[in-house]
């Protein structure tokens, strides 16, 4: 079983390779200079952790979805965007969070402004996950939409030198349990606005996920804060490799 | 001897069926005997004992954060395979299998839980509206 999981983690992976070569928007082209300053924002549009677990019954298989609520607990945009800083900073850019650049409220106002453009244009739900949204299919992130809230972000950020924001935008997260593993991810789409033109200039879907030996146990992600949620998602964001996504390194 | 090794065997398979039987999904256990102290509980504490809630509702103007608890998954499904054929393959044979599972089996679980927070995320007050209607 841990080898199927490995495989089927592989092929995710692999799946996301697949999409680095349709990544460039037709049109557009994006290499980036690791000197010119990059702003990060990753935001998840719903606030929620989405389960699936798997049985072994014996003689059959259970399969349990659900969902949970982590609102109350932890606010994630912001502990996300250091993730995804923080690892551009080991690949060598010159990346900050959009935090650090602008007042908090403007953040939140764009991210709630995209979250809503989301949600109208995701509203089909996953027939497997009841309660789970679709995503919004990849050509919702390269449309030119006039979002006044995103615009006054995209605006404030170029005054401050910075020439790309890096937008990383997930519907929920997943906890997956079965035979003893716990996997936890998140798929977010990940688009480039260039802020010189204020055009997507390149738009990918991602995979981040982090497997762990906890006995299948799903509410482990719940404790402590959501300790063990919020390491494994960064230790997913840890193995993306952005420089080669962009075109900048050898795929490692 | 033998008595012995038969009991421990026993004992290592009731174990592993009892492990692969628990849903770490399904908390309406948790919910029943959960024992939450009110007025001194924390989010984290809550979290601890019975888990995350399906949602959550701020009353901003009250200035308190409702926590809604349903105990049961949303759905349920099984995988069920019933063999259907049998086919001589090479030295061997090849049977064939079909799903004969019931799938997305459950529906709008009711709240059996709610517990109520200050705006320092102190747990105030739990109601259970099951209970409270009977």
């Amino acid at each position: 079983m841990k080898k199927i999981m490995m495989c089927l983690g592989v092929l995710l992976s692999l799946s996301g390779c697949a999409n680095q070569k349709i990544a460039a928007v037709p049109g557009e082209s994006f290499q980036p200079s690791k000197s010119e300053k990059i702003a990060i924002s990753y935001s998840l549009v719903s606030k929620r952790i989405n389960y699936l677990e798997t049985l072994y019954r014996v003689l059959w298989l259970e399969t349990n979805t659900s969902h949970q609520d982590f609102s109350g607990v932890w606010a994630p945009d912001s502990d996300l965007t250091t993730d995804v800083v923080s690892r551009l900073h080991q690949q060598g850019f010159t990346a900050d969070s959009v935090y650090d650049a602008v007042p908090a409220e403007q953040i939140i106002a764009a991210n709630q402004s995209l979250a809503a453009d989301c949600l109208a244009q995701a509203a089909g739900e996953h027939r497997e996950i009841p309660g789970t949204k679709l995503l919004p299919v990849s050509d919702f992130f390269l449309a030119d939409r006039q979002n006044v809230e995103l615009n006054k972000l995209t605006g404030e950020l170029k005054d401050k030198g910075y020439r790309y924001l890096v937008q990383l935008t997930a519907m929920d997260i997943y906890g997956n349990a079965g035979m003893g593993m716990v996997i936890v991810a998140a798929y977010p789409n990940a688009r480039v606005i260039d802020l010189k033109t204020n055009r997507v200039v390149w738009s990918t879907q991602m995979v981040h996920q982090e497997v762990y030996q906890l006995g299948g146990n799903l509410k482990a992600l719940e404790v402590d804060g959501m300790t063990k949620t919020k390491a494994g998602l960064a230790a997913g964001i840890n193995k993306l490799d952005f420089a080669a996504m962009w075109g900048l390194a050898v795929p490692q | 001897m033998r008595i012995i090794r038969t009991l421990a065997s026993i004992a290592v398979i009731l174990s592993i069926v009892l492990q692969a039987a628990c849903s770490s999904i399904d908390r309406s256990s948790e919910l029943n005997h959960a024992h939450l102290a009110i007025g001194s509980s924390s989010k984290n504490d809550v979290v601890s004992a019975i888990g995350l809630p399906r949602e959550t509702h701020k009353d901003e103007k009250q200035g308190i954060e409702l926590w809604f608890y349903t105990g049961k998954p949303v759905a349920t499904s099984y995988f069920i395979a019933l063999p259907i054929a049998s086919v001589p393959y090479g030295a061997g044979t090849t049977t064939y299998f079909t799903d004969i599972g019931p799938k997305n089996m459950g529906g709008k679980e009711p709240i059996s839980l709610i517990c109520i927070f200050d705006k320092t995320g102190r747990l105030l007050d739990v109601k259970r509206p099951n209970q409270e209607k009977q």
